[in-house]
């Protein structure tokens, strides 16, 4: 009985997968991962892109009181309404701007707009992969 | 092993940016270290010769200077509060940011420009505001190289 049923079946065509499937399944489990990981880093660069964006005024406002404290900029507007004699005592001119720069409250403030457009240059990278990969899978 | 590859690699492109960023650093540490003695220098000047200046206690009114409160040696940005027009040097005492009181002498070298350039030193009144880049000496004051008047800064009030 056995042997007839196989007899039987053997007249028909058996289905062989196609060529490269096991690849292709492998691939697109490969994309699925970085999917995952495309997705988990653009809740992170969305956090750094809103904390930044949240922190830009007051740190902004910060440089800008301590720029004007400090007295940089009437140090420094010297440049342009004596640009002669600050040449010739420019080694002077040069220490009295180091001695009055804000250097703390302007690295932070130049961290945050690093962070920001850091922050929003990645997302933008990501959106796009995730959407292209949306594209690509679409049924 | 294909030295241009090596060059065109990422890891050197790291390695050339990690050397830069430590370049950078030590620039602006020693930038640092330099502006940091030379205002702890005038500090230090000006505490020990305060009584000298001005006829208080060594070490000014407020006490003694520490941390990042150390005085700008190469200059000063404030209001005119005397001007000593009577000795051979004139000078005078500007009251500066968070209060400090400095001398600021001028010398025949000094350059004063306001509305109008080359002033004398005759021409410059108590409350004016001035902004002086000069160099610090061994008495706590700074020689002035130029002044020059501002419009006044109702922020300096404060």
């Amino acid at each position: 009985m056995r042997k007839e049923y196989e007899k039987l079946f053997s007249h028909f065509t058996t289905i062989e997968p196609s060529e490269g499937l096991l690849d292709k399944i492998m691939e697109r489990i490969k994309r699925e991962k970085r999917l995952l990981a495309v997705k988990r880093r653009l809740v992170l660069f969305s956090l750094s892109l809103i904390a930044s964006a949240v922190a830009f005024t007051p740190v902004f406002n910060l440089v800008q009181t301590d720029l004007s404290e400090s007295g940089f900029l009437q140090f420094l507007s010297l440049a342009f309404s004596d640009f002669g004699i600050v040449v010739t005592y420019w080694q002077t001119f040069i220490m009295s701007l180091l001695e009055t720069i804000p250097a703390i409250s302007l690295a932070i403030f130049l961290g945050v707009v690093l962070t920001f457009l850091e922050s929003l240059k990645l997302l933008a990278r990501d959106i796009k992969i995730i959407y292209g990969h949306q594209q690509n899978f679409a049924v | 092993m294909d030295i241009n590859k090596i060059l065109q690699s990422k890891k050197f492109k790291i390695a050339m940016g990690i050397i830069g960023a430590f370049i950078a650093l030590f620039l602006a540490f020693g930038v640092g270290t330099i502006v940091g003695f030379k205002k702890a220098n005038f500090s230090f000047r000006w505490g020990e010769n305060y009584h000298r200046n001005f006829g208080g206690p060594r070490g000014g009114f407020f006490g003694e200077i520490n941390g990042r409160d150390f005085i700008d040696a190469h200059g000063v940005f404030g209001q005119i509060i005397k001007i000593d027009n009577a000795t051979s040097t004139p000078s005078l005492i500007i009251k500066g940011r968070d209060n400090v009181e400095k001398i600021v002498l001028i010398k025949d070298n000094t350059v004063i420009n306001g509305p109008k350039n080359n002033l004398k030193p005759t021409d410059l009144r108590i409350n004016d505001y001035i902004v002086i880049i000069g160099d610090p000496n061994d008495a706590g004051q700074i020689e002035a190289k130029l002044i020059r008047l501002m419009p006044a800064m109702p922020m300096m009030n404060r």
